[in-house]
């Protein structure tokens, strides 16, 4: 399935009925969150990560993925750090420390979210 | 498997007959193409030479150049520019509605105090000195090496200051002036970020004058 907006793209190959909506409030937190486990990446490298995880079936697209990064980055929640690599330059993402912050504050609201649809959509599971 | 300099050139030279220009876009689009093209010649054991063509049809949809009258009639850009682009095209405008508010409220509640010979003066000192500011930054920020998206709304922001001071030298302070200067005044933080952000880009690129 494949959505296109200015926001999010997100593909999902797996799942036909998987509704790209649902993921969309989420990218944010999936970076933050890689970022916070990794120290800091690029963005490549988040693409490559999210489909390892997921085993191929979430992609993020890079016109979903860069708005994100430099939004989050004028949100002053990560920093940038260019390095020549390969001969070429390259921008590396970190949180910053206010960016630590928030990474804790939407993994716990995320969390929350998953616990409260869970509830809705099969209330015999516990969580 | 890594791409050689002449390789990356060969990328660099591809998104500028794209008119990709904007160097903190640039940059990462040659690092993530490289990736892919990289990972391309390592998943089918191919060379540059096929790897690339085929990283590059995937991308021909975001690189395929438009005209977006609220970005500029002159500039036919890539469609994944476009979309950067228009998002701060959208802020700018919204910043021109909240002037509008404004000048409408001024021009309801107006007294004799801002109409004051004085007042007039007052308000010319200002302009003159914001346009030496201006001037001064235009200046510096056109001798650059390089453009940004940053630079790119510097520019954009700067065309009603100018008509600012052309107005100042026809006509007397009415709603029209009064739009122009509140505009201004409202617009020079964000024109110094602008700015700044222009020059700082270029340190960390190492685009410096």
């Amino acid at each position: 399935m494949f959505v296109k907006g200015n926001e999010i793209n997100l593909i999902s190959k797996s799942t036909i009925m998987k509704n790209s909506q649902l993921y969309k409030g989420s990218l944010n937190t999936i970076i933050m969150k890689l970022l916070e486990e990794k120290g800091r990446m690029y963005g490549y490298e988040i693409t490559q990560k999210v489909k390892e995880i997921t085993k191929g079936d979430l992609h993020i697209t890079e016109g979903a993925l860069y708005p994100a990064l430099h939004k989050l980055e004028a949100e002053g929640l990560l920093e940038v750090e260019v390095e020549k690599v390969d001969n070429r330059l390259r921008k590396y993402y970190k949180l910053t420390e206010k960016g630590t912050t928030e990474t804790v504050n939407r993994l716990a609201e995320l969390e929350d979210f998953i616990k409260n649809m869970q509830s809705i959509v099969n209330p015999t599971l516990s969580y | 498997m890594q791409l050689n300099s002449e390789q990356i050139d060969l990328i660099d030279r591809y998104l500028e007959q794209r008119n990709l220009k904007f160097i903190d876009v640039k940059v990462e689009l040659i690092d993530h193409l490289s990736c892919e093209i990289e990972q391309e010649m390592k998943d089918n054991d191919t060379r540059f030479d096929s790897a690339a063509p085929i990283v590059f049809k995937r991308w021909e949809p975001e690189l395929q150049t438009k005209i977006n009258w609220l970005i500029g009639l002159k500039s036919n850009l890539p469609e994944y520019v476009v979309r950067t682009l228009f998002r701060k095209v959208l802020f700018h405008l919204s910043f021109i509605i909240l002037t509008l508010v404004l000048t409408g409220i001024y021009s309801i509640t107006k007294n004799d105090f801002a109409q004051s010979e004085s007042m007039i003066s007052y308000f010319n000192f200002v302009v003159v000195f914001l346009g030496i500011i201006y001037f001064i930054m235009n200046r510096k920020i056109s001798k650059s090496k390089a453009i940004t998206t940053y630079s790119f709304q510097f520019f954009y922001f700067y065309i009603p200051f100018l008509m600012l001071l052309i107005h100042l030298f026809i006509i007397d302070t009415n709603e029209i002036t009064t739009f122009l200067m509140l505009f201004s005044f409202l617009n020079l933080p964000l024109t110094c970020y602008f700015y700044f952000k222009h020059f700082q880009i270029l340190k960390k690129f190492k685009y410096e004058n």
